[in-house]
């Protein structure tokens, strides 16, 4: 476990203002694991991924990826050492089509810049094809309807079709971690494991992939995760399968005592 | 089926379709410049009006158009190019509306650079007048003072623009939001304010007498003879515009239609997204602001060789204010929108002269009813598939691989 362990965060703590939002978290996960996050509303979670992915910096505290600290880095560093993530709050540019937003996963790989793309068409004609085929291949994988509909806005989209492009694009970076936020949100209990399914199928075809996933839906976690971790008020109140993590009383009074979720 | 498509939108009859709509389309412009008196504007713009609602009524029309244009692209632009070449002939015989459809051209060149900035990337700069300035006033204190040629006064004016835009952009870096607009802003009217004051560009009087362009001795303050016709001076400066139009339009058109276009909209549309998936956006930002700035201020430049004389109120806010509107008005993020754009807000005002009190009254109301019925402009953004850059990447696999390897030596 310890030396295949991939990412890891060393008493991860940030506050706003009075507000600790998160206080002093460890939780690790090792390469092909599937570590679920839960809590309820405002445990931090969502805070945790931002800190992750650098659009937040931890007030105290460290967390480290294939054995390289990234505390500081900002977020496009922070990606390019091979984080992807997903938003609770779909955040695809709705103007732009499926394709254009595959392709900014891939933005990383884009070896023209901004001459190029004015006086070397060849060079960029051959790159954009390319890229073009890899984001057929992986829009495939989730809905083969998706292909033709690449030149589509993506805001003419149903719901679901969305969170798919969401995690295309997320795909498209070829992450060694994977963060997924609340990709359940607004879809069906079978829709949610169909697409588990196709990110497990994405996972097997390329390298080993490590994912993160918050949710709310306990049965989508005992479905899908490897290991649980709960937190209430930004603090780790328990840890382990999803069993005994379901057991433990205090993650039963965070919820049971908030909304009556039954787990 | 797209090919089956295609084929039905080929053809000699279909060319000549393509062609007959551009010849209309512009002998209604020509006639909106050449008849003296406003019936004609208003005529024209019923026409234009019942058009848009008849197109609006008839989605099926304007796709088949759509698609007819882009079948026959070629001729299209083939067209278009002789047209716009042949622009000097028919208003020969008054010089100053080709004056105005320079004017025209120049502000099109700025609003193309704003139109990065503001259309493309979602940076509001409220100051494309200032960087306009920047240009003019380079240029025109380098002939003035050092009597520099055009040929480098031009992209001196235009790489000063950069660099002010460049040294604007640092505090901006340190915030987050709408503290672009509030730093152009105030950009806008230091630069005013010093330009009023300040001694060595003229204060209130500007420069006067910065020698209009000439090229390896020949000035283009001479008209053209050709024998059956006199073309105004103007038409020298025409044509350079023209020339420049081109240059910077297809740079457009290209950033637009590649990768870095994908990743200008995503700053746009999300930055944190963008920033997630491994966008540098700061230093995109600061790149496109620059070079959308080199294209205002290559116009500024272009300014000062044609009218010879420049003063502050030129470059005041208000002029700003056109150009944003051009953009908003023509289009985000979309090169023929702009045209459309530069078109219709340079040239209707100079029409619109006889009710000159008027003018900014009727430019606002057509602004606001612009913003209720298309509030993305008249030619709003279109989604990439970027189908005709794989096409050609099909072609350049098909030949033999041979000469992609001499390419290379080459």
């Amino acid at each position: 476990m310890e030396n295949n362990r991939i990412f890891w965060t060393k008493d991860l703590s940030i506050s706003f203002g009075g507000l600790v939002a998160v206080d002093h978290v460890n939780i690790d996960i090792a390469r092909g694991e599937v570590l679920g996050l839960i809590g309820p509303n405002g445990s931090g979670k969502t805070t945790i991924f931002n800190i992750i992915t650098g659009i937040y910096t931890p007030t105290d505290g460290d967390f480290f990826f294939e054995g390289e600290s990234l505390l500081g880095k900002p977020p496009y560093e922070i990606a390019r050492k091979g984080i992807a993530r997903t938003f609770q709050i779909s955040r695809l540019c709705l103007d732009l089509s499926v394709l254009d937003n595959v392709f900014i996963g891939m933005h990383y790989r884009q070896k023209h810049w901004l001459i190029d793309a004015v006086f070397r068409r060849d060079l960029l004609a051959r790159e954009v094809s390319e890229a073009r085929d890899r984001a057929f291949s992986l829009l495939s994988v989730f809905n083969k309807e998706l292909v033709g509909l690449a030149g589509v806005p993506v805001g003419a989209l149903p719901q679901i079709d969305r969170r798919r492009v969401e995690i295309c694009r997320a795909m498209a970076m070829e992450p060694r971690l994977l963060l997924l936020d609340e990709p359940s949100a607004g879809m069906t209990l079978e829709e949610m494991t169909e697409l588990m399914e196709d990110i497990r199928k994405v996972q097997e075809e390329s390298k080993e992939i490590s994912i993160i996933i918050v949710e709310h839906d306990m049965t989508v976690i005992r479905s899908i995760s490897d290991r649980v971790v709960a937190l209430n008020y930004g603090r780790k109140i328990a840890e382990g399968t999803c069993e005994e993590v379901s057991h433990n009383t205090e993650v039963r009074e965070a919820y049971l005592g908030k909304r009556g979720i039954k787990i | 089926m797209a090919d089956e498509n295609q084929r039905s939108q080929t053809g000699p009859l279909k060319t000549v379709t393509v062609l007959g709509i551009e010849v209309v389309i512009y002998a209604l412009f020509l006639a909106l410049l050449l008849m003296p008196g406003g019936e004609i504007l208003i005529v024209e713009v019923l026409l234009l009006l019942a058009a848009l609602f008849y197109l609006r009524r008839n989605p099926a029309l304007r796709t088949q158009i759509q698609e007819l244009f882009a079948a026959n692209a070629r001729a299209a632009w083939i067209g278009g190019i002789a047209m716009m070449l042949l622009v000097p002939f028919f208003v020969a015989s008054s010089p100053y509306w080709l004056f105005i459809i320079i004017i025209a051209g120049l502000f099109l060149v700025a609003c193309l650079g704003l139109n990065l900035q503001l259309g493309s990337t979602g940076m509001v700069n409220l100051a494309p007048a200032a960087f306009y300035a920047v240009g003019a006033y380079t240029a025109g204190l380098l002939a003035l003072g050092w009597g520099l040629p055009a040929w480098i006064t031009l992209p001196a004016g235009a790489i000063m623009a950069g660099l002010f835009s460049a040294f604007l952009f640092i505090p901006v870096l340190k915030t987050t939001g709408h503290y672009l607009a509030l730093v152009t802003l105030a950009f806008q009217f230091m630069v005013t304010i010093l330009l009023d004051n300040m001694e060595w560009t003229g204060g209130p009087q500007g420069l006067k007498n910065i020698p209009l362009f000439s090229i390896a001795g020949y000035s283009f303050n001479t008209d053209i003879n050709l024998g059956f016709i006199v073309l105004p001076a103007y038409a020298n400066f025409y044509y350079l515009m023209l020339l420049i139009v081109a240059a910077v339009g297809i740079a457009s058109l290209r950033i637009y239609n590649s990768w870095v276009g994908v990743t200008l909209s995503t700053i746009r549309d999300d930055e944190i997204a963008a920033q997630t998936f491994g966008v540098q956006v700061n230093r995109w930002k600061l790149i496109i602001f620059s070079l959308g700035n080199c294209f205002i201020g290559l116009a500024g430049a272009f300014y000062s060789h044609l009218v010879g004389f420049i003063s502050p109120p030129n470059f005041a806010f208000d002029k700003s204010l056109v150009m944003v509107s051009v953009v908003i008005l023509g289009g985000m993020d979309n090169v023929f929108g702009v045209v459309l754009g530069s078109l219709l807000l340079i040239i209707l005002p100079e029409k619109l002269r006889v009710v000159q009190e008027y003018r900014f009254l009727i430019y606002g109301v057509v602004l606001i009813v612009m913003l209720i019925f298309r509030p993305r402009g008249l030619l709003p953004f279109k989604p990439r598939d970027f189908s005709d850059l794989v096409e050609a990447a099909k072609r350049k696999r098909a030949i033999p691989a041979g000469s992609e390897a001499a390419e290379g030596r080459a």
